[in-house]
């Protein structure tokens, strides 16, 4: 089956519903679940972003911007996954609390539009990994169209170019408590100085990194191809000095390179 | 995964890549190296992955701001 037929046969799937809600971070994954439910059911799809501290602000600007290019009806949904000890205590279920507060508020936001679906951007290469916001998904009958129908990272890109998303190769981004390790506590101020660090490499054009926080200590991981320009003395100590000044002690750069967070 | 290695077997092991590291500190589970002079980046992440084979979950390098 190609793309084109790919896509109809869920957009198809999806016409059986009268109402769907895409839970929408302006990644990828969701952007494409958003786009087909779009065409589906026009303006009876409704993408929410949850919005939380764990969200980057550039994350929520991009995902106004994404739903503007789809055409999709957009609203966000405030809450605060810190209020529960269970998520911040960090520990390797941190995603089953996280997920399952998300998608019970969205779930009251689906029942206020009378909406008989919530969506999700899953995809089939996410059950490789040991996801428990996954099982918090699946207790809930989250419907996952793309895992459904086996759709891969790489055959969700496929999908977006061919929807002509301009996120279609967007980097995968990923709440920003995944930068602290499990068992230190996952609180206001480090989320706030990772994404501030992560702007700074933004700032210097990187594409592929993350700010881990150990404690203070930033370790920084790029990229292998983007190594290179990091190690740069022309932009290494500002980079290093602004890192600073986002409210880290230390800052270091991972001589392993850009992991998902799965593959520590 | 605990680090398996110390101080020395870390300045060790880059010594026989002809890389003079002249302190390797273990801060909050993560190795930070420095070195004089810094090698090029290719040797660097070679370096890394060389240690995490034998034992260091996480190696950095620490740079003067």
């Amino acid at each position: 089956m190609n793309v084109a037929q790919q896509i109809e046969t869920i957009t198809a799937e999806m016409r059986a519903h009268e109402r769907i809600i895409v839970a929408f971070s302006g990644g990828v994954d969701s952007a494409v679940v958003a786009a087909l439910a779009f065409r589906a059911l026009g303006t009876n799809a409704r993408a929410v972003t949850a919005v939380s501290a764990t969200l980057a602000g550039r994350e929520l600007d991009e995902a106004v911007t994404i739903a503007g290019e789809i055409g999709i009806p957009h609203e966000t949904m405030r809450f605060s996954e810190l209020d529960n000890p269970k998520f911040t205590e960090n520990t390797s279920s941190r995603c089953f609390f996280c997920q399952s507060m998300r998608f019970d508020h969205l779930r009251v936001i689906a029942d206020r539009l009378g909406a008989d679906v919530l969506a999700s951007g899953t995809n089939a290469d996410d059950i490789g990994d040991d996801r428990p916001g996954l099982a918090a998904m699946e207790a809930r009958g989250i419907y996952q169209p793309l895992l459904k129908h086996n759709v891969s990272k790489a055959g969700v890109r496929e999908f977006a170019q061919f929807l002509g998303l301009s996120v279609w190769d967007k980097p995968a981004a990923a709440c920003l408590s995944s930068r602290i390790p499990h068992g230190q506590e996952v609180t206001y101020d480090r989320l706030k100085r990772i994404e501030l660090a992560e702007e700074v490499l933004h700032g210097y054009g990187f594409r592929h990194f993350r700010v881990r926080d150990h404690e203070g200590l930033a370790r920084i991981e790029v990229a292998v191809e983007e190594l290179e320009r990091i190690f740069d003395p022309a932009i290494l100590p500002a980079i290093t000095r602004e890192i600073r000044s986002a409210g880290f002690r230390r800052v270091a750069i991972d001589l392993c390179g850009y992991r998902a967070a799965g593959r520590q | 995964m605990t680090d398996q290695l110390n101080e020395d077997q870390i300045i060790a092991h880059c010594a026989t890549r002809s890389v003079h590291c002249v302190e390797a500190q273990l801060d909050t589970g993560v190795w930070v190296l420095k070195f004089e002079p810094l090698p090029p980046p290719a040797v660097l992440h070679r370096l890394g992955i060389e240690l995490k084979e034998l034992g260091a979950r996480w190696t950095t390098v620490e740079v003067a701001s």
